[in-house]
């Protein structure tokens, strides 16, 4: 493996420098060196030709900025929760978050709500579907893995039978396609108003799992262990499960539900630094935010009309998964 | 316990009851009703009573507007989709025929027809879109006479649409259309437009582009296989997604300004209006950079009898209004208000005023839904 001192650096950096290259990528061609003159431009004071500037700053920045954050935030919730419940199927969806998110929207669609509001919606009813879960599986002022396992997957389903029901009464014509489209995950959306409202609650709860990674490993213990090291314990389990919750549904607010990814890149994460969690969350972190930039960018470029993210995560998603578990000689 | 045993009694009879009564209403049918049958455009032979007084429309959505100047009135028509409903209700339809407005369509929720209230309405007929292979399983499943009609069979050529539509209502209602030579008369039209495109010379075809959805950031345009392809393609217009498969594929933005569409054509499927461009005021879309807002070249298809996009009874009209938006200098001597109102005259028996042109060229946003 890398020498740690250079690991360090380029897994922060690279991310940046994926987007920066995907940055001169697009359905409408721009010369590179007018990219980079346009790049600089707030800097140098150059005029730029006024399509090439709304292209760069009004529809691939914020893209690139979602597509980064997203990446970045589904992938340590992932990571966060498969070491939570010490279980490696465990996704951002596990406690019911993304399904209740999912509603939100949905929810805002057919009220014909302007973007904001929809976004709005998402995550608050991402945070509801959290806190039923929570107060389904507390009993006695204790609170079980299994119990919070099982109430996710009974309020994620719930939810999504919402959604189903939502889907049944939406216009075919006008309402459902774009529901649909949604929930299959898109970034064409992404403005930097959306952006404001969701980036903060991705980079906070980002950082508290950042924060907090050295205490997972001690969280992947059985309960009983864990229990032996301190109290403390059940405090900083809620704040992960609080945090990637908070990424989660801030992520599906704002470009619906992209699959794979929270799954995904902490077994990548895994299989190329092993199994210490203190390492897993920020290679997860950095593999995931290269990982849906370039997915994006796929989904935007290569064709005339756009692509659904979660078919695209899949399609590459999984060869590159095989390939790496092949070639690392199996999960560690 | 005697609760239990009449319970299962009734149970047993109720079962027995079904197939003894269902035979014999089966047989009466049968015998009362001489049959005769017609081939749909699925290529099912449709066994169909002689006399048809209650109709159904399941879905393709243009055709209750095609159907009720086909008879003339509305009175057969019991039921139709919701969204045929919406563009009903804004077009000219209900100003001739004013009980369009008085039929049932709440037969289909959230795009899926309901059997047991299509069986509620008692239809001798129904007609509907011949890709619904599920609405085809359930009618034939309730014994209840079904025709397709299709929207695709013709290449979206929508004069040879519309005229395969007429063609087989008369074979299935055994009569002739009382808006007769409308095909004739596109035909006439459609060469007329041709002639003169290619009298031409050196013809310009501007960039158009046709909208279809714009809705959270997620647009689709006419793509290579749709109906505003033939649309372009016969009016001296040239489609910008000529060569993106599909019927209404999904593009962005940075693709629109690639294209840069000297044209854009709204069509009655998105509530958006020409201002909505001038203004720049979608949300989170910057149009001012396109051609077509710059040079003030955004037009919304009109709503006459039906939305002028899928083929309907107006395409005559139609195809002379979408020659005089892409070639305003070629046409400059079509007076297009006139067109329309010599048309609905001639074919639909009925003097237009200046408000009912009006609304056939603004439509509002409502129209959309």
């Amino acid at each position: 493996m890398l020498n740690r001192k250079f690991a360090v650096p380029l897994l922060a950096v690279l991310p940046f420098v994926v987007a920066l290259a995907c940055m001169g990528i697009g359905r409408y061609p721009i010369p590179f060196v007018t990219t980079v003159r346009a790049l600089l431009s707030p800097l140098t004071g150059v005029q730029v030709a006024a399509t090439d500037s709304a292209v760069l700053f009004s529809i691939r920045l914020p893209r690139l900025l979602l597509a980064l954050s997203v990446g970045m935030g589904l992938s340590v919730a992932g990571a966060a929760f498969q070491s939570v419940f010490s279980n490696p199927l465990a996704t951002p969806d596990t406690l019911g978050v993304a399904s209740g998110a999912s509603f939100g929207a949905a929810l805002g669609l057919i009220l014909k709500a302007n973007l904001l509001v929809v976004q709005g919606l998402a995550l608050a009813m991402g945070i509801l579907a959290l806190a039923i879960t929570y107060w389904i599986s507390r009993k006695n002022g204790k609170v079980s893995i299994i119990a919070v396992v099982l109430s996710g997957m009974v309020i994620s389903s719930l939810f999504q039978a919402l959604v189903s029901f939502i889907k049944v009464i939406a216009d075919p014509q006008d309402t459902l396609p774009s529901i649909t489209y949604w929930l299959m995950g898109s970034m064409a959306g992404a403005t930097y108003p959306g952006l404001a409202l969701g980036l903060p609650f991705i980079f906070i709860g980002s950082l508290m799992i950042f924060l907090l990674r050295w205490r997972l490993n001690v969280i992947a213990l059985s309960e009983d262990e864990a229990q032996a090291l301190g109290s403390r314990l059940k405090v900083v389990r809620i704040l992960i499960m609080g945090s990637a919750t908070l990424v989660t549904a801030s992520c599906v607010s704002m470009c619906g539900q992209v699959s794979w990814i929270g799954l995904l890149m902490p077994h990548v994460a895994r299989l190329v630094c092993g199994s210490d969690n203190a390492k897993i969350v920020p290679v997860s972190m950095s593999f995931g935010a290269v990982f849906m930039v370039l997915v994006d960018t796929i989904a935007r470029s290569v064709s005339a009309s756009e692509i659904p993210l979660s078919i695209l995560t899949a399609i590459i998603g999984a060869p590159l998964f095989v390939g790496l578990l092949r070639k690392m000689g199996g999960v560690r | 316990m005697k609760s239990k045993f009449s319970f299962i009694l009734l149970l047993c009879l109720s079962l027995l009851a079904g197939p003894l009564f269902g035979q014999g209403a089966r047989e009466a049918g049968s015998v009362a009703k001489e049959q005769r049958t017609v081939v749909d455009h699925n290529g099912d032979v449709v066994s169909l009573p002689d006399d048809i007084q209650r109709i159904v429309i399941s879905s393709l959505l243009p055709l209750p507007s095609v159907y009720c100047l086909f008879e003339g009135d509305a009175s057969k028509l019991v039921g139709m989709h919701p969204s045929s409903m919406a563009a009903a209700k804004n077009s000219i339809l209900p100003d001739i025929m004013p009980d369009i407005v008085n039929v049932n369509s709440s037969f289909v929720s959230g795009g899926e027809m309901n059997i047991e209230e299509v069986v509620k309405l008692k239809p001798d007929v129904v007609f509907y879109n011949a890709s619904n292979k599920t609405e085809r399983e359930k009618l034939k499943a309730a014994g209840i006479p079904a025709v397709a009609f299709s929207a695709s069979k013709w290449n979206y050529n929508v004069i040879e649409t519309f005229n395969a539509w007429v063609e087989l209502l008369g074979e299935v209602l055994q009569q002739e259309s009382k808006a007769s030579g409308i095909t004739e008369y596109a035909n006439e039209v459609y060469a007329f437009i041709q002639d003169r495109l290619a009298s031409a010379p050196d013809l310009k075809k501007p960039k158009a582009m046709v909208l279809y959805t714009n809705k959270n950031g997620i647009i689709n345009i006419s793509g290579e296989t749709s109906f505003g392809q033939f649309w372009l393609d016969s009016t001296g217009g040239e489609n910008i997604a000529a060569h993106v498969p599909g019927f209404s594929p999904t593009v962005n933005m940075e693709q629109i300004y690639e294209w840069n569409p000297d044209i854009i054509y709204i069509t009655n499927f998105v509530p958006l209006l020409p201002e909505d461009f001038y203004n720049n005021v979608i949300e989170g879309q910057d149009w001012s950079h396109v051609k077509a807002v710059k040079e003030g070249k955004v037009y919304i298809s009109p709503l006459g009898m039906y939305r002028w996009t899928p083929p309907s009874s107006d395409v005559p009209v139609a195809l002379l209004w979408m020659a005089t938006c892409n070639q305003p200098e070629l046409f400059a001597d079509i007076d297009i208000r006139e067109e329309v109102r010599s048309y609905y005259k001639r074919f639909y028996h009925m003097d237009l005023s200046e408000s009912q042109l009006d609304r056939i060229f603004s439509p509002s946003r409502e129209a959309a839904y």
